[in-house]
């Protein structure tokens, strides 16, 4: 470890900017790619490139890279979800080949095998959500998700008439960018504001949200006032279902929302500051305020979140 | 299946055989088949003249042929084997038949058609069968149109265990509880049923005509029966179950020409015939009716949409390639493939076919939309029945109408308060129909039948609308069109309809056309009515003509009073029907004349107080109904008085003693000068007798 | 061949008939029947490879789901069915009896090594026997399973209980009558208006020498607070726990919560359906009859003002139920989607 902070301090700098520009250029130029999957391209990226010639040397490049987005000013969660499995999945190959060149290969068609089935991901999502909007239904959703979007596209397409009802979700106003997607597809939405979410909630039939993370106790961390529209939701019954991938799945258990790590909830750049001062990004909703998770590998019930990931993990 | 005549009975045997075959395990008696006879044409008129185009059965109900109703209602029921005769339209149900499932190898029910072009009536058909003697036993008796959901075993064995009992049975005649206020009961099948309560025997059926309110029951009735009922709030459901001596029963009466011709042969005969009839009472879960005109159309498929006809929901398919209707809130059937535009309502008790695409803010409700449909924009549809590959227009307003299959309708038109129009209409834009019916075509001569004429009007190329002649007495079919709108307002709606009906009927009592009513009464009358005729015409000798009249009462059985009722009413009838006397005037100069031939056939039947009685009373009712009469009521009465026909106490009698209607009141108002004059001259004569 | 598929289309079609006509009646009959059509077609069929077998099945699983859309016991034998067929092929292939979990997992995608979508299409010949032999075993269980049901009732019902159950479920009699021959307790019936067929299980107890007491669907809640736990049958299992069972069992369920009563529900598992709930109005979830036993046709003139329903079945969400005891034992409503997994593979989820 030390031999490596010693041994190449510039070019690991010029590296770190270049994964920067890289993991910042993804995200700026393609909208619908969510930070995730554009972290687990530069990943790949990164092990395109790569010129180690070990696994080690390979392995903390890669950690390196990981730490490098996480230093931007994006939404963290996801980056380390997707990260994580990402490694967790090269390296699970059988690496007993006889060259390092030959194991690369492996490891890179690996990856890109698994952004594949990432990339489907959504998709099978969105199918699965659609059927559970049916026609006459009002929607209420949370902030700008890409996954909810693509959900809502289908059921528009499938010929369903429906209505969404979309929180500003300050301080980027992002409700509205959503709000400007959804109108591209005819369908009829609302912009509210957070602070109307009690006063919306008699009116709509389910809650949709997407999320940033998916904790091993089956909640979710995503966008603050999550949370906030959970127990709303819970107390006047309507159904909260949440549309995610399933490589959002992290290895974490918070018991409440101080229990959640800095680094997800605040940008980097804040970190630095009085933290006492800054607002949160993302909130923690527990499983007990969600019905159902609609994700690539089926529709589970929270307590089979827990489950997945044991299965990973062990 | 395709079969008719002789060379069906070799199909059948055919059949039996391959399947005996196939289930040689099973030893099929032919006596445990059970057979239906399924009549597709009820002969009834009640969709004309939408049936030149489709035949009555396949008109959809709820987008399904009445035919497929009936037939999986049979299905059900365990039928075996079923005998469908048609009359109008073979060629059609055939097909229809043929493209079914009941067509398959697999199907458990074996169909058979049977064609015959001649047939008019359901005795022709029975006839006809009784002729093929392919009737081996008990059979159930449906028409092609009907809709239930009754297993229909348990009546055929309760019919069988009455044989045991009573071996007289021909038919079980079934029949369903309904409510007062409810119209499920056609208005051409309410009848009075005066049953035997223990056995369940029908005594006596009285079709209550429209405007009737008295029928007589006959003393006979109640001497053998300790307990009898009276029902009017049954419902025909028109199926019956009947024993194998039916057929050969119309056989031998040719004057049996309907069901209700034939009940009422029976229990008139029965002790020559032998015969008894007995009733079924549907349970309450049970449900039967028969579509017959566009009032129990419209009944018929609310009772569907509420789901009284359970299973036989448009939710639970029975045609197995349909896709499943999606049964949501407030009775809105809905297929998955119904395009919705944006800000379109759906109210309530709506059912919408495949494909079907509705424009955007368009009002739907208590309708049903069949599939392959096109509706435009802004578009109230209310209370209306739309069949299959309909385009409507935009800015439409469709209220109480039925609109054909393949129509089109352009924009801005206006359909109101019980239009029809056939299959293939296309109506221009911004039309305006008030209970119209249109047809696609105009109609030739010959495919009218003969006691239809319809003036035709056209409104475009393929939309004719269709006006009843005024001279015409058969005011049944502009009043079933009328029937469609307002049948929902409330219990007031039925009384409105029956009223209407009276004043649209009243005046042409003379003539009965719905179905020939072979009253003894009217028959005498008619009688009557000839004779004098003819000896008006050939000047015979009026003795002569007493005596045809008198042999005539004879023959009828008629009693005194009726007589002399009827003869006064065929001789104030005469001048209008021989000579065609239309006005007052010409009335009184015609009947002048023709009194001095017949003065002594007065004379020799207005004898007593009684028959005077009588002579006024026929002078009141034709007076009420003729309004050349009604002017010339006072001359008539005079003229009667100055033969010494009539005597003034009793015409004093007669006017005091009027009815509080507005008729008898108008009627006194009209003759009070000649009763003024009379009363003057009364007691100028008593003055006279007394000085 | 075409003989065959005649006969095979012959007995689906009398098959949905005798459903239709109710011939055929009650979970466990249709269940066992249409594991006997299926049994039909694995015989009789025209298939050489695993995978044409599975296309067959599927096929004559859709054919029947919707003519036959409420009954989703149909579907479950269908989809366990294929679930065999893919066991016993993985099994025959391998060569040793591996418990396959075909599951889609994430450590399924991590793992994977490349396109390993294996479209069972290998040919395999004592491929039939064995299907045949699997399908002999589960017959058995499904015959079993009531009575493993009411093995374990001696567990759950204790002397001097007062238990609530609602209509007539066989399960919940059998179970009932069981407990009655070592325990004695009480039972109290809610009729079930419309359908009343709580008279004919208090009845059938009577019988048994059972204590029973039947009461209108009104004084549910009031007589709640005096019943120690409320055991009722359910005609489906929903994939998130829920159950579709007979109309008032929500009633039941609501007031035991609030009484803080436990609700104990017997489900064998061919009951057991991976269908979620999407809303109330969600077609083939809930079944109108006639609206006759609701009100009457001869009422006349309220019926054309008056929407009438006559629902069959309820929802009850997963949070009312304590406990689900099936014939492998007791579960808990959370961990319904494992035992889902167990049975069915998800690619046969939506046939």
């Amino acid at each position: 470890m030390c031999v490596n902070e010693f041994c190449v301090p510039r070019t690991l700098k010029m590296k770190k900017k270049e994964i920067e520009e890289v993991f910042g250029g993804i995200l700026e130029n393609e909208q619908d790619v969510s930070a995730g999957m554009a972290a687990i391209r530069t990943l790949l990226n990164v092990l395109e490139r790569d010129t180690s010639e070990t696994v080690q040397e390979l392995d903390s490049n890669l950690q390196a890279a990981v730490d490098a987005m996480k230093n931007t000013d994006y939404p963290v969660t996801a980056v380390a979800s997707g990260c994580e499995l990402f490694l967790r999945f090269i390296t699970l190959a059988k690496l007993d080949t006889k060259t390092f060149g030959e194991c690369k290969s492996i490891m890179l068609h690996r990856g890109q095998l698994f952004l594949k089935k990432l990339m489907e991901a959504r998709g099978k999502v969105a199918k699965l959500a659609s059927s559970f909007i049916v026609d006459g239904s009002r929607v209420l959703t949370h902030s700008k998700s890409r996954v909810v979007l693509h959900g809502m596209k289908e059921a528009a397409r499938a010929n369903k008439r429906f209505e969404v009802y979309i929180t500003m979700s300050s301080p980027d106003n992002s409700g509205v960018e959503m709000r400007r997607l959804l109108e591209e597809e005819n369908i009829p939405c609302t912009v509210i504001l957070d602070s109307a979410i009690g006063y919306v909630m008699e009116q709509v039939d389910m809650v949709m949200v997407g999320a940033e993370g998916v904790v091993e106790s089956g909640g979710i961390i995503n966008k603050v006032g999550s949370y906030t529209m959970a127990v709303c939701a819970r107390e006047m019954k309507k159904p909260f279902y949440v549309l995610t991938e399933s490589f959002k799945f992290v290895r974490l258990y918070p018991l409440n929302q101080r229990d959640l790590p800095n680094e997800f909830k605040y940008t980097s750049s804040k970190l630095g500051r009085d933290l006492s001062k800054e607002h949160p990004l993302v909130d923690y909703t527990p499983p007990s305020y969600i019905t159902l998770l609609f994700t690539d590998l089926g529709i589970l019930t929270p307590s089979a979140v827990s489950d997945e990931l044991i299965k990973l993990y062990l | 299946m395709r079969i008719d005549g002789s060379t069906f009975m070799l199909v059948l045997m055919s059949k039996r055989a391959s399947k005996g075959l196939k289930n040689s395990a099973e030893t099929l008696q032919k006596e445990d088949v059970v057979q239906a006879v399924v009549i597709v044409d009820s002969f009834k008129g009640g969709f004309h003249p939408i049936t030149y185009f489709i035949p009555a059965a396949l008109v959809p109900v709820v987008n399904t042929p009445l035919l497929d109703y009936t037939l999986e209602w049979l299905a059900l029921s365990s039928v075996q084997e079923v005998i469908l005769f048609c009359s109008s339209h073979a060629d059609l149900i055939k097909e229809h038949i043929r493209k079914s499932k009941w067509n398959e190898l697999a199907s458990a029910m074996v169909i058979t058609v049977m064609v015959s072009e001649t047939c008019r009536s359901l005795g022709d058909a029975m006839r006809d069968l009784d002729a093929k003697a392919v009737i081996r036993s008990d059979f159930i008796l449906v028409f092609g149109d009907m809709v239930g959901n009754v297993n229909l075993l348990p009546i055929l064995e309760h019919h069988r265990k009455l044989q045991k009992q009573d071996k007289g049975v021909v038919m079980t005649m079934v029949y369903k509880e309904a409510g007062h206020g409810y119209c499920s009961r056609s208005v051409d099948d309410k009848a009075v049923l005066t049953v035997d309560s223990s056995t369940g025997r029908v005594l006596l059926h009285n079709k209550m005509k429209v405007g009737t309110k008295r029928i007589n029951i006959p003393l006979e009735t109640y001497s053998d029966c300790p307990q009898v009922e009276l029902r009017y709030d049954l419902q025909d459901t028109h199926v019956a179950v009947c024993s194998p001596a039916v057929p050969p029963l119309f056989s031998d009466n040719f004057d049996f020409q309907t069901r209700d011709d034939f009940v009422r042969g029976l229990l008139m005969n029965e002790e020559i015939l032998g015969s008894t009839i007995y009733w079924y009472k549907l349970d309450e879960a049970q449900y039967a009716a028969h579509v017959s005109n566009w009032q129990m159309y419209q009944s018929v498929s609310h009772d569907i949409i509420y789901r009284w006809v359970y299973p036989f929901v448009p939710d639970s398919p029975f045609i197995q390639d349909v896709e499943p209707y999606v049964f949501l809130r407030h009775n809105v059937y809905k297929q998955k493939s119904v395009r919705l535009g944006k800000g379109c309502l759906l109210e309530e008790d709506i059912v919408i076919g495949e494909n079907t695409s509705v424009g955007e803010n368009t009002h739907i409700s208590h309708s049903v939309v069949g599939k392959y449909c096109h509706i435009g924009k802004n578009v109230t549809i209310y209370k209306s029945y739309i069949w299959d590959n309909v385009v409507i227009g935009d800015n439409c307003h469709i209220s109480c109408a039925v609109v054909g299959h393949d129509s089109k309708l352009g924009t801005g038109v206006r359909l109101c308060k019980g239009s029809v129009l056939s299959p293939g209409v296309v109506l221009p834009s911004d039309i305006h129909l008030d209970a119209n019916i249109v047809v696609c075509g105009p109609l030739h001569r010959k495919q009218s039948l003969d006691h239809d004429v319809y003036k035709q009007e056209k409104l475009a190329e393929k939309a004719y609308r269709l006006l009843l002649d005024e001279t015409e007495y058969d005011s049944e079919d502009s009043g079933q069109a009328q029937k469609l709108c307002g049948l929902w307002l409330g219990t007031s709606g039925g009384d409105s309809e029956s009223e209407s009906e009276e004043e649209l009927s009243a005046s042409n009592e003379t003539s009965d056309r719905a179905s020939p009513v072979p009253d003894d009464t009217y028959l005498f009358f008619s009688e009557v009515m000839d004779s004098l005729t003819r000896g008006y015409d050939d000047k015979l000798h009026p003795d002569n003509l007493i005596l045809e009249i008198n042999s005539s009462r004879y023959a009828y059985n008629v009693s005194v009073r009726e007589v002399n009722y009827f003869v006064v009413k065929a001789l104030l009838s005469l001048p209008i029907q021989a000579r065609s006397a239309d006005s007052a005037p010409k009335y009184l100069k015609e009947f002048n004349k023709m009194l001095q031939d017949f003065l002594p056939i007065l004379q020799n039947y207005v004898r007593n107080s009684d028959a005077q009685h009588d002579c006024l009373q026929a002078l009141e009712d034709m007076a009420s109904s003729t309004d050349t009469l009604h002017d010339g009521l006072s001359k008539l009465l005079h003229l009667l008085y100055e033969k010494d026909i009539l005597a003034e106490d009793i015409i004093m009698k007669w006017y005091n003693s009027g009815d509080e209607n507005s008729t008898s009141t108008a009627l006194r108002k009209q003759v009070a000068p000649f009763i003024q004059w009379l009363k003057e001259a009364d007691e100028e004569s008593d003055e006279s007798d007394s000085d | 061949m075409a003989k065959n598929s005649n006969k095979t289309e012959e007995n689906r079609n009398k098959f949905i008939n005798d459903i239709k006509q109710g011939k055929v009646w009650g979970s466990y009959d249709i269940a066992f029947n249409t594991v006997n059509l299926l049994k039909d077609v694995i015989v009789n069929g025209d298939w050489q490879t695993a995978q044409e077998l599975m296309v067959l099945i599927t096929a004559e699983g859709r054919k029947l789901t919707r003519s036959l859309p409420m009954q989703a016991s149909v579907g479950n034998m269908v989809r366990r069915v294929l679930k065999i067929i893919r066991e016993e092929y993985v099994a025959t292939q391998q060569n040793k009896q591996e418990d396959v979990d075909a599951q889609e997992s994430l450590h399924k995608i991590v793992t994977s090594e490349g396109d390993v979508v294996d479209d069972y299409s290998k040919l395999l010949p004592d491929l039939r026997s064995s299907i045949m032999e699997h399908i002999g075993e589960f017959e058995m269980e499904l015959e079993t399973s009531a009575d493993n049901i009411a093995q374990q009732a001696r567990q759950h019902i204790h002397s001097n209980e007062i238990i609530m159950t609602l209509g007539k479920s066989a399960s919940v009699e059998a179970f009932l009558k069981k407990a009655a021959t070592e325990r004695k307790f009480e039972v109290i019936v809610a009729e079930c208006a419309p359908f009343c067929r709580g008279h004919e299980l208090a009845v059938s107890l009577g019988k048994s020498k059972i204590e029973t007491t039947v009461i209108a669907d009104s004084a549910i809640f009031a007589i709640m607070s005096r019943v120690n736990k409320v055991i009722i049958g359910t005609h489906t299992v929903m994939a998130n726990g829920g159950l579709r069972a007979v109309c008032g069992s929500h009633i039941v369920a609501l007031a035991a919560k609030h009484y803080s009563v436990p609700v104990i529900v017997l489900a064998p598992m061919y009951k057991l359906s991976p269908q979620y709930l999407c809303s109330y109005d969600q077609d083939a979830f809930n079944s109108f009859v006639s609206p006759e036993g609701v009100l009457k046709y001869s009422d006349g003139a309220i019926l054309s003002k008056v929407h009438v329903y006559n629902p069959v079945f309820d929802y009850v969400p997963p949070e009312l139920v304590t406990l689900f005891i099936s014939n492998t034992g007791g579960h808990a409503p959370s961990y319904v989607y494992r035992l889902l997994s167990e049975l069915y593979h998800p690619d046969d989820h939506d046939l």
